[in-house]
């Protein structure tokens, strides 16, 4: 049998697009009995090398995590320019924008989405450049978009 | 105000993707998931979960799929036909995640809880399916918590054959 395009057991992360990270942050920390986490900045094109529809992208975000366990819940509040956070917010409003699964070979895996009919939306490194993220838009064909997360080897 | 009480280990175990068509989303899972396609499952009506929406009895079903994703519950649900809040939010929002679920074993004081800060019941209902003496196998509730927190947060609370929470 062939591996599977994805490993479910490598489900990592709910992600939800908000309008006030901070304000959204607070609320979840009341409700989940939990600290309030730290709010991270990403950084523009020079550092996160964003690609937002095959194109440099300035987008950037402000972003808060909870663990819950297996998954962490990310919180993440787009900026003004164009990236598939501001879609979903400007489309849908608040909600649940992905999950998230960690992956060894990025392009491996997007290849085989690819070849399904599920492309790169976006893609970019993250805050601390320890790692890769990559946005598939799957929400046609599984109800939902999935992020693909490595993180490089050292 | 005092967080809430109730949330106990705090692991989330379940993320529920409402469709409007589960087994052919079912399939879609199987492929890019390596995941053998299991029974659907269609809940019961009212007569054996007592499920309620904002209070009243309703005879609202679902057609469900669920595999474990690691520690991680995943669901597949089709809503089939109102009145539920399942069916809303296909109407409103078409195919898309509705909840996140956390354990609990205490769920009307997690409720209560939740209460207190806004947060009212929507939907509760026995899950589908009792043990040999009869006894209900759990509980499940859905919490007005979109406003805030940009989903659905689902109390699971399991039941022993004696009905006390495990």
């Amino acid at each position: 049998m062939t591996a599977p395009l994805l490993n479910p057991e490598r489900l990592c992360q709910v992600g939800l697009v908000v309008r006030d990270v901070e304000a959204t942050a607070s609320k979840y920390a009341a409700a989940l009995g939990l600290p309030m986490p730290k709010i991270i900045e990403t950084p523009g094109y020079a550092k996160a090398k964003t690609v937002v529809n095959g194109q440099p992208s300035e987008a950037t975000a402000k972003l808060a995590f909870f663990q819950t366990g297996q998954l962490v819940i990310e919180l993440i509040q787009p900026d003004e320019t164009p990236s598939v956070w501001r879609d979903h917010l400007d489309k849908f409003g608040e909600g649940v924008h992905h999950i998230a699964f960690r992956v060894d070979d990025t392009n491996a895996t997007a290849a085989g989405l690819a070849a399904e009919g599920m492309t790169v939306g976006q893609q970019g490194l993250y805050a601390d450049a320890s790692g890769m993220y990559s946005y598939v838009d799957s929400a046609p064909q599984l109800g939902v978009m999935i992020e693909l997360l490595e993180n490089f080897r050292r | 105000m005092e967080p809430i009480n109730g949330l106990g280990d705090k692991v989330l175990c379940q993320v529920c993707i409402i469709v409007d068509d589960a087994d052919k989303y079912a399939r879609r899972y199987s492929e890019v998931f390596g995941v053998p396609i299991p029974p659907a499952h269609v809940t019961d009506g009212y007569s054996d979960t007592e499920a309620t929406y904002y209070g009243k009895p309703t005879e609202a079903r679902a057609r469900i799929y669920h595999w474990h994703f690691g520690q991680v519950g995943v669901e597949l649900l089709q809503p089939l036909g109102p009145p539920s809040v399942w069916q809303d939010w296909l109407d409103e929002h078409g195919p898309s995640v509705h909840h996140v679920a956390f354990r609990v074993t205490d769920t009307d004081g997690v409720a209560r809880e939740f209460a207190r800060f806004g947060y009212p019941v929507t939907q509760q209902g026995f899950f589908t399916g009792r043990f040999a003496n009869g006894g209900h196998t759990g509980i499940y509730t859905y919490l007005d918590t979109i406003k805030d927190l940009g989903t659905t947060i689902e109390l699971l609370e399991n039941y022993d054959s004696n009905g006390a929470p495990r």
